[in-house]
């Protein structure tokens, strides 16, 4: 292949969320460029919050995405709260909690079953996989329905759910209206247990990164809405610091923000850093399926993040379970808040079904918003994913260009990047002499 | 059961054609139809029909045919034309939900998908003022095939 040039153009990448493409250029047999481009237009949302009462954010932001709004609410009202001194627990911080289980099931299924496991089994989608594995993906689609359950009886509708408020929810169940989701769920945990077994069994390429991994970490929890971002480099700071040691990036061919470490070094968030970081956090049930998957010791291979997933959607089933046995309605649906303080910032970050996901909010003189910033996981993590790429393509030059096309975007998908929240993405060109 | 799912988002211009003729039919359509309105994510389109002996799907189409075109398709019979434009931008949305149902022994024993062409999907709520007779057509159409009785003699 030395001199010889080929040229690989995929015009979208199919299977993730938004738009984008993938260009790798490659000379003498060295990778020297690999470039996620980010074409989908940038949405613009921290600008048309700036001006707006504090007590829109939440119904806004959920608009950024349709597979994780969840996530942009539950950021958006921790760092609302925090900006206004505000600290909501008891049965409300459970509601959220259990909020989060339904999208983290509903997510990482959607993602494990109809976008990642056919790249595995060598199908060209989920409609292949289904033809030859009907039962597999039956399960799939119930498991996540199970999820969307959970958002729909809380958020009062599957997506951009409308419940979700500063200091609480406008409506809160009562222990009655919890109860048919139990049955739905001991169905579910099982069904996740065998997600586990079942994708545990697929052929993994080889590979192991060395990114830094970054999540929150929790005293007593797995981590959700809560807790100091750490990294396997040693970082332990206050979600407040968080500009302190991240950074942000324009890139020419990406409309999407580059996130780094100040000083930049590339680091990965999501499932693979939630697991690796706060593995010892999962109830026994979850460890040992972990153990049987050979991931006991963690897990370093990105193509392994199928089944982490599948062990958090078995976590959030459990945990979904654990919330409904102990929750007892609160007194009132939501906390008091107090009226927004002109200058007051507050801080927010909770770990997305994609990884962390930080809010950050400034109160104007008249008490609306009057800066908004949103740093979402897939900016965070696409210099990793170029990362994984030119690591790939370099081992793999001698694969023919339809192969290693395939498994470029295999690994894409290892990272689930939602490019419609990052643009703030796909097409895959490789350009090789 | 007899099930009527619109698809599309009302604030997308002629996106909202597929809610626009489930509104107007849902005031004549007979006793015991369900009437939806769904954003086209294909599990949510497998759930909302199972177990309906006749569920028939309004949606937008982009083919490059003149706006405000009706076309109606027997999705039971064959997989629904690629031509008509994929709408949805997460990769599975009613041509692959249809194939995914027919994958899995799911497709209800009638699925009948009526597909308008529009002109425009710029944000905003409205439909082109091009598509108004194509509600008025589409929503007659879908009338007769919702009161059409099954021919329950039939094996």
């Amino acid at each position: 292949m030395g001199t010889a040039t080929r040229t690989i153009q995929v015009n979208y990448l199919a299977r993730v969320e938004g738009e984008g493409a993938l260009y790798v250029k490659v000379r003498g047999g060295q990778v020297q460029k690999v470039q996620l481009r980010i074409f989908e237009p940038p949405r613009f949302f921290e600008a048309f919050l700036r001006g707006r009462a504090f007590t829109e954010a939440p119904d806004i932001v959920a608009r950024i995405c349709g597979i994780c709004p969840v996530a942009y609410q539950m950021s958006a009202v921790h760092a609302l709260e925090d900006a206004l001194g505000v600290r909501v627990g008891g049965a409300l911080r459970l509601l959220r909690r259990l909020l989060y289980c339904g999208e983290w099931i509903e997510s990482h299924t959607l993602h494990i079953y109809m976008l990642h496991a056919p790249d595995f089994l060598g199908y060209p989608d989920a409609v292949a996989l289904a033809r030859d594995q009907p039962e597999a993906v039956r399960r799939g689609l119930a498991l996540k329905k199970a999820g969307n359950e959970i958002v729909a009886r809380l958020g009062g509708r599957e997506i951009h759910p409308i419940n979700v408020r500063v200091g609480g929810f406008y409506r809160v169940p009562s222990r009655r209206e919890l109860a048919p989701l139990e049955e739905q769920l001991k169905w579910a945990r099982e069904a996740a247990l065998e997600t586990v077994k079942w994708v545990s069994k697929f052929p993994f390429p080889e590979m192991a990164l060395d990114h830094e991994l970054v999540a929150l970490r929790h005293p007593e929890e797995y981590p959700m809405n809560e807790g100091r971002l750490v990294s396997t480099a040693g970082l332990d700071i206050a979600v407040a610091d968080f500009a302190e040691h991240f950074v942000e990036e324009h890139v020419a061919h990406s409309n999407a923000l580059h996130g780094l470490r100040r000083g930049g070094g590339i680091y990965l968030t999501g499932p693979m850093a939630r697991f690796n970081l706060n593995r010892t956090q999962l109830p026994p049930l979850v460890q040992e399926a972990a153990r049987e998957a050979g991931l006991d010791q963690g897990c370093r291979n990105p193509f392994h993040s199928i089944i982490v997933r599948s062990l958090e959607v078995l976590y959030a089933c459990d945990e979904a379970l654990r919330l409904i046995a102990a929750y007892e309605p609160p007194e009132a649906p939501a906390v008091e808040l107090p009226p927004p303080a002109a200058g007051a910032v507050g801080h927010g970050c909770t770990e997305a079904p994609r990884g962390s996901l930080y809010h950050r909010y400034v109160f104007g003189p008249d008490g609306t918003l009057a800066e908004v910033r949103i740093v979402p996981p897939t900016s965070q993590n696409q210099r990793a994913i170029e990362d994984d790429l030119r690591r790939l393509v370099q081992a793999r030059l001698d694969l023919p260009t339809e192969r290693l096309r395939h498994e470029c975007e295999q690994a894409i998908r290892n990272h689930d990047p939602c490019i419609s929240c990052a643009t703030h993405f796909l097409r895959l060109e490789l350009d090789r002499e | 059961m007899k099930i009527l799912i619109g698809i599309g988002n009302k604030d997308r211009g002629d996106d909202g054609i597929g809610p626009a003729v489930v509104e107007r039919v849902a005031r004549q359509a007979p006793a015991g139809t369900v009437v939806r309105v769904l954003g086209g994510d294909a599990a949510g389109l497998l759930q909302a029909w199972e177990g309906a002996e006749l569920a028939v799907v309004v949606d937008a189409a982009w083919s490059g045919r003149t706006p405000g075109t009706v076309h109606r398709l027997d999705a039971t019979a064959a997989p629904l034309p690629a031509s008509l434009g994929a709408t949805s931008t997460h990769g599975l949305g009613l041509a692959q939900a249809v194939e995914l149902a027919r994958a899995l022994g799911q497709l209800p024993p009638r699925l009948v998908v009526y597909a308008i062409e529009a002109a425009s999907f710029a944000p905003g709520e409205g439909i082109s003022p091009a598509l108004a007779s194509a509600v008025e057509e589409a929503a007659a159409r879908i009338v007769a095939e919702l009161e059409e009785q099954p021919c329950t003699s039939c094996p």
